[in-house]
This record gives structure tokens, sequence and C-alpha cells, in this order.
């Protein structure tokens, strides 16, 4: 005990009041028993030695007495008291006698006595033995050789010595027990501790060791029951080791996977507590705020970062959800939130996209939360937004010049370059600027700015502030300077840029040209004065007739550049959804073609809306996508241009011409449709269509692939119009 | 489409106004933008959610609140009125004016659409708590 490191001494078992060991009960319960058995034993010895010791005394005593008592009898007989007395006198050398006396027969008083007054006048004359504690009476009655009684003798024998050795013996007797109780107990404790606590404690030991996580047996194990228990220790050990391997390579294996998994994994009580389990991700992602017991309210909306109304709501949720079974989890996901922003000190802010499900486990009210960092997408999405946004403003810019006369447009693209290019030779060669030089540049940048303002070419009017500010500092440099030859090195490189913003302007122009490039060659002429040279020139086959067929003819985006709205507008009313994409916008279409094809490319389109592009839903079922798409194609062809009108639609519906050709198509009276309205179903079409375009020499072809889609083929009269179309993967 | 929530928004600001529409269009609801408070109860039927300026011409958001709060005493459906503000001495007062909450860091349209769905997703949670 005291200041051991064993931990069997230092146990709290061993150090609480009232321990006594077992080799401790055990050596006082041997001593008692040795200690009363020997006693019991000694008392028994004693005892019988004791009446031994007597009955040797008594029969010595009784036969004393015969012998006085015959060699008496002669003198009392003849009442001789001196004799008697002499006789008695005798026994004094004896120290056994205590005492002796003689009465006669009718004597009161002792006729001798061995001892005057002594202590047998008083007692009893009766013939016989009379044994006391530490004397015996002998009495006996003196007779004559006749039988005559002549007196009674009564001797007394003392019984002092073999008391006392019977005293000493009891002593001997004690101490000797207790000298072997003891030994036997110690002798029998030293057994017990050798093979019973020792072993113990070693396996109360080697059971401590256990359940520190140790790997330890019990060795040199006997084979008694201690070595079984031994035993038994040891397997259950090595039961306890493979147990604990087989947990920890789940744990290892379910963790792996938490952490293979892109989301941050955490789990949370029902008060919003987080507990022990995460994905490695959730670790990085959450550092130490995210420790056991912090409130998941706090990690998802601080008190500093989030609005109020975030976190009431979240507590709100966590507070049904929280109570919730986990059968009935699912009502309240739609309820949680699906976004949250991380706020890090570092100012990182990560987007986090949030979802709850109830977690596994003993108990109700766990909640898992998977949460994806979105940041990166979220801000790609936003820059894409914003940029669409930017282009669409852009678009919508280029849009109103058009709609205002692009050719306004096109002249300062021409004269901006012209001026650019002009601006750049001036640079001349390297070395600081001349203030001339930088006069001219400030004068073109200036200019530049407000016309670019005029036609919101922001990037255009912010690069031209920027060089012109450059330049306003530029004009003060003294000749020769540095700041000049800075200023040489900004402007050409914001030269450069400049034109490749000129270049993208023009073509995002172009790009928001119903007719293309073609716009860029533009000019206004009077309408009456085309027509009066197509009718003077117009049918000559010469060089001047082409010509002038060329300026008559109009530009295929020209024809089509309503007609998106249009079908977005038809496609509306009958509760479908279309797009309308339009290849070859620059092809010129002759007059007397463009003339009938804008009327003709409307029918044709209402035609596909109603007859050939399905519903929505429809088109959903059956794989497609959920807006029709109708091209509108044209290429330059002999003797004019083919046109095509291609859907993605049904196809023509043939159950209608049952056992005829699409030319029945053509006929008046006859539609796929069941019904008409607007859109069609009078079955007057398309016939008035072919009979239109015939009379300009141009024919209708039908083209149908049921569940696919449906073509409306216009080309000039002996053209096959059967060559590859290709189709446009983008739209106008 | 049938079961977007209806926002009506009050703001003197018809930029502030043009900008939150079309955020929030963006995020699937309808909503309602007015830069004036006559008349402006009748678009209070049907709604989720209505949000209110505090620095009205005239009158505060609380005088605002104040009557559409007659205006659908008697509604069976009674939206949740938010203050939008950045003012947070104003943002304090809410409550006590009567708001069921505020929105705050006025201008950022991201942290509005986050906000705006905590709104409706209380209004959601104390509809589902309430005794039939």
């Amino acid at each position: 005990m005291g200041h051991s490191t064993d931990p069997v001494k230092r146990s709290p078992v061993r150090a609480a009041k009232g321990f006594v060991s077992v080799a401790s009960r055990m050596a006082i319960v041997i001593f008692a028993l040795v200690a009363a058995v020997s006693a019991l034993v000694a008392f028994e010895l004693t005892r019988r030695e004791e009446g031994h010791s007597i009955e040797s005394k008594r029969l010595a005593g009784s036969m004393l007495t015969e012998l006085l008592a015959d060699s008496i009898a002669p003198a009392l007989d003849f009442a001789d008291g001196d004799a008697v007395h002499a006789s008695l006198t005798m026994l004094a050398k004896n120290h056994d006698v205590v005492d002796a006396a003689v009465w006669g027969p009718d004597d009161r008083e002792p006729l001798a006595e061995l001892r005057d007054k002594g202590p047998l006048a008083t007692a009893s004359r009766e013939p016989g033995i009379r044994v006391a504690r530490d004397h015996i009476d002998v009495a006996r009655v003196v007779k004559s050789p006749v039988g005559k009684p002549l007196g009674t003798l009564l001797v007394r024998v003392s019984l002092a010595g073999e008391r006392a050795a019977v005293v000493a013996a009891k002593k001997r007797i004690f101490w000797l027990a207790f000298a072997l109780s003891a030994l036997v107990a110690a002798l029998l404790t030293a057994v017990v501790r050798r093979t019973i606590i020792s072993p113990l404690a070693a396996l109360e030991r080697a059971a401590r060791r256990l359940s520190r996580g140790e790997l330890i047996e019990v060795e040199n194990l006997r084979l008694d029951e201690i070595g079984s228990l031994g035993h038994t220790f040891n397997h259950m050990g090595r039961a306890i080791r493979e147990r604990e391997q087989r947990i920890y390579s789940v744990n290892t294996r379910l963790q792996g996977l938490l952490d293979t998994m892109r989301q941050a994994i955490i789990v949370f009580d029902g008060d919003g507590r987080l507990e022990r389990e995460r994905s490695r991700i959730a670790e990085q992602l959450l550092g130490d705020a995210a420790g056991p017991n912090t409130s998941i309210v706090d990690i998802l909306y601080p008190v500093e970062h989030a609005s109020g109304v975030e976190r009431e709501a979240f507590r709100a949720w966590l507070g049904v959800a929280g109570a919730v079974s986990r059968d009935r989890f699912d009502e309240l996901v739609d309820l949680a939130p699906k976004e949250a922003r991380l706020h890090r000190d570092d100012g990182d802010d990560r987007i986090l996209e949030l979802e709850f499900r109830a977690a596994a486990g003993d108990r109700d009210g766990r909640v898992m939360l998977l949460a994806t960092d979105v940041t990166s997408q979220r801000r790609l999405e936003r820059t894409a937004e914003a940029r669409e946004r930017e282009h669409q403003k852009q678009l919508g810019a280029m849009r109103r010049l058009l709609a205002g006369g692009g050719q306004v447009f096109v002249r300062f693209l021409t004269s901006a370059r012209d001026r650019l290019g002009r601006a750049q030779r001036d640079l001349g060669s390297p070395g600081p600027l001349t203030q001339e030089s930088v006069e001219h540049a400030f004068r073109f940048v200036h200019t530049l700015r407000a016309e670019s303002r005029s036609f919101d070419l922001g990037a255009v009017e912010e690069l031209a502030l920027g060089l012109e500010l450059e330049l306003a500092g530029a004009r003060h440099a003294p000749p020769g300077s540095a700041p000049l030859v800075v200023m040489r090195k900004s402007l050409e490189s914001g030269y450069r840029e400049l034109s490749t913003l000129l270049d993208d302007a023009e073509a995002l122009f172009v790009e928001s040209s119903p007719i293309g490039r073609r716009v860029l060659e533009q000019v206004t002429v009077s309408r009456a004065d085309v027509d009066e040279l197509m009718g003077r020139f117009g049918a000559r086959n010469d060089d001047l007739g082409r010509l002038v067929s060329r300026l008559a003819a109009r530009p295929f985006g020209e024809l089509t550049s309503t007609l998106g709205d249009d079908a977005t507008r038809w496609a509306g009313k009958a509760h479908k959804r279309v797009e309308v994409v339009v290849t070859g916008r620059e092809v010129l279409v002759p007059a007397r073609v463009a003339e009938r094809l804008s009327g003709v490319l409307a029918h044709l389109l209402r035609n596909a809306i109603a007859h050939g592009i399905e519903p929505e839903e429809r088109r959903l079922e059956l794989g497609k996508h959920a807006v029709g798409r109708i091209e509108l194609s044209c290429r330059e062809a002999s003797g004019g241009v083919e046109i095509r009108v291609h859907d993605d639609g049904a196809g023509f519906d043939t159950t209608a011409f049952a056992g005829e050709t699409l030319e029945a198509a053509f006929e008046p009276g006859r539609s796929t449709r069941k019904t008409a309205d607007e859109l069609g179903g009078f079955g007057v079409g398309l016939g008035a269509v072919r009979d239109e375009l015939k009379e300009i020499g141009y024919l209708v072809k039908l083209r149908s692939e049921s569940g696919i889609g449906a073509s409306v083929l216009l080309g000039p009269e002996g053209r096959a119009t059967e060559g590859a179309w290709s189709t446009s993967p983008s739209s106008s | 489409m049938v079961d977007q929530p209806v926002i009506v928004v009050v703001d003197d600001s018809e930029i502030i106004l043009e900008r939150i529409k079309a955020r929030l269009e963006m995020e699937g609801y309808r909503v309602i933008t007015t830069a004036q408070t006559v008349g402006a109860a009748r678009h209070l039927k049907g709604a989720s959610l209505v949000i209110i300026d505090w620095h009205m011409p005239g009158m505060t958001g609380g005088d605002v609140l104040e009557s559409f709060q007659r205006a659908v005493a008697s509604s069976a459906k009674r939206p949740a009125f938010y203050l939008y503000t950045s003012d947070p001495t104003v943002s304090a007062a809410a409550k006590h004016a009567g708001f069921d909450g505020t929105f705050v860091n006025k201008g950022d349209d991201e942290s509005l659409v986050q906000q705006v769905a905590a709104a409706l997703r209380i209004a959601k949670l104390k509809a589902r708590a309430a005794p039939a």
C-alpha cells in the first residue's frame, strides 16, 4: 500500500475503508479455528489427566487408610490413645496427608488427631471416600479381627499438588496451542497468497491494462481453478481485441466513405447541437468553429453576419424537425433552407447548398446535413448572368439602332476605324510623343468617347475616357520627358484594344441584324425608284438586268425578321412553344419571289404550328425538347433560291389521306385537322401556296417522317431541291 | 405556375422596385410593385408577403402597414408584413410597429432573395403549427 505505482494497490476498492484481504480473513479464521480446536483438545486432555491423578490419589489414600486402620485396630481395641496417636504421627512424614483423626465408637471428639483442632474435627465420619476440590477424605470404620467396630479413622489427603500440576499443564497447553495456531495461520496465509491472492492480483492488473486498451495476456498459468480463470481471461481479451478491430475497420470504411463524398456531412441533435460524426470536408470547411455541442444555428446563421429573419426561420424549422419522428421527416424537407452563406474570418465566404435528412441512429430527432460548396458555381452563374444581361443590353441597343436606321452606325464604324488608323500612324516612330501628337490623340479619343456614348458602346466609351484622362495629364509634360514615352505605350495598347472593341461592336451589330452582314452594305433607296428600275431593265438578260435584279432583291433575313415573334405568339394561342431558326439570312431573294414569300412563309409557319408541332407535355413524353423547332432555310440555286420550312413535329398525319400520297394535302378541302381555327384546318392553305408560287415559276414539295418532322420545300421549276439541307445549330 | 407565392413590394423608388421585381421573378415569385400607397390595398388579396419601405413621402412604413392591416383585417389569410431597410434604428422598431420582421441589407438583391425565402418558410411553419 502507500505510494505504489502498482495499479492493483492503487485500486479504489483496496483503498476503501473496511477493505480486508482474503488472506487476512483466512488467517483470522484459521487462527481462530486452530486455536479453538487446540483449546478443546487441551481441555479434554487436562481433564482426563486430572481425573487420573485424583483417582490415583484416591486409591493411594484408600490404601493408606486401610493400612492405617489395620495398624491401629489393636491399639484402638485396647483404647490405647497414645499408640493410636503415635501411629497417626507417622503419617506426618507423608506430605500428601493433610490430617488424620481417629474416633472411638461413641466418641464425639477425636481420640487421636494428627493436628490439634485440625480441619477434620468438623468433617463427616461417614465411612467412604469423599473427593473435594483440594483434598480427599477417606473414612473407614476400624474393626477388630472378629469384626467388631472399634472406631472410625478419617484421613485427609491433599490434592494441591495435582491441582497445581493441572494448572501448569493448562498454561503450557495454552501457549503451545497459540503458537501452533499462529504458525498454521501464517503458513496457510502464505500458501493462499502464493496460490490465490497473487494470481488474482495479476489478473486484476491485466484486467486494468486491458480496460486501458493494452494488448495483454496473463502468463504462467497453473493447472487449477485460478489457472482456468486466467485462460478464460486471455480468451476474453482476444475476443475483445477482435471485436474492437472489426469495429475500427467498419468505422474506418464508413469514415472513408464520408470523406470521399464531396459534401460536408454533419450530424446534429434535436436541439441543434453538433455531434461527433462528420466528414473530412466538414472538418476542413467549418474548422474550429464546429466543435462538439456547437449550435448549427450559430454556424449557418451567426448573429453578427446573418439576417434575423433567416435565423428565426431556421430555429423555427429546427424546433419542428427535432421533435418529429423519423418517418415524418420528409414532410419538413421543403421548409428547410436550401442555401446558406458560410462566413469565414479570412473573408472567403462560402455559399453552401443544403440538404437535410433524418439521421439513422438509436433515437429520433437527429438530423444529418449534407452541404455542398457551390461558391465557384454560383460565381460563374452570376458572372454569366451579368454578361448575358450586358449582352442583352447591347443587343437591345443595337436593335434600337437598327430600328432607327443602322446606316448611321455603319458610317460611325467606318469613320471611327479610319480615324483610328490615322491616329495609329500619327504615333510615328518610337520615342517620346510630340505635343502635336498628344493633341491629335486627345481630340480623337475625346470625339470617339462622345460618339460611342450615343451608340451605347459602354466599353468603347470607358476605354476612350481612360485614354483621355491620361492624355490630359501628358499635355503638360515637358518635351522628350518620360511621361511622353509612357503615354506612347499607353496609346499603342489602347488603340489596339479600341480596334478590337470596334470589331466586337460590328460583330454584335451583325449578329442582331436579321440580314446579317448585308446590314453593313445597306443604303437607303426609294422603293419606287427600284421598282421603276426593275420595270425598265429587270427583264434584260445582261449585266445591267442582273445588277438591277440584285438591287431589287431582298435578303432572306429581312423577309423573315418578324416571323420569330409571330410564331411565338401563334404557338402561345395554341398552348405550344416554338423557336424559329433562320439560316441563309444574307441570301438575296429575287424581287418577284420576295413579294410573295413573307405571306407564304407565314402561312407555312402557321401550318407547322397547327399540324406539326406537338403540345409541350406530349413532346416531353416522346423524349423531345419541350420547345418545338422550326427552321427557315434559304440557299442560292440556279434560277433563283431554294427555301425549306422544316419542323420537328409529328410529321403529316397521313391517316387523313388514307391510301393516298402527300400530294393530296394540296387538294382543296383536305386537312389533317378535325377542327379549324385561326391557325388552320380549313383545308385551303397548301393548295393556295402552291398556286401562288407556281405563278412565279416555283414548285412546292412536301416531305414527312412520322414522329420526326415535316419539310416544305420551295424551289424554281426544274430544280430537284433534293440536295441535303444542313440543320442549323443556332437561332437568330 | 399555379402555386407561385405572390409578393407585394411598396417603395417610393422605381429603380428599387424594378430591381426587386426582376430579381424575385427570377426566383419564380409573382411580384406586384407599387410606389403608390393609395389603392395599393387591392393587391393584398392572395398575397403571401408584403415588403414595405420605411421612408415614404408624406408617411412612414408604419402608416402604410397600419392601413394595409385594416384592409386585410377581415381576410381569412393574412400576408406577412416585412419592413425593408438598412437603417438599424428603424429596424429595431419594426416589431413594435407591428411588422412580422425586417429584411436588412437593402440593396443586396441576393441577400433579399434568401430573406424572402426565409420569411415564407416561417409563414408555412406557423400555418403548419396552427390548429386546424
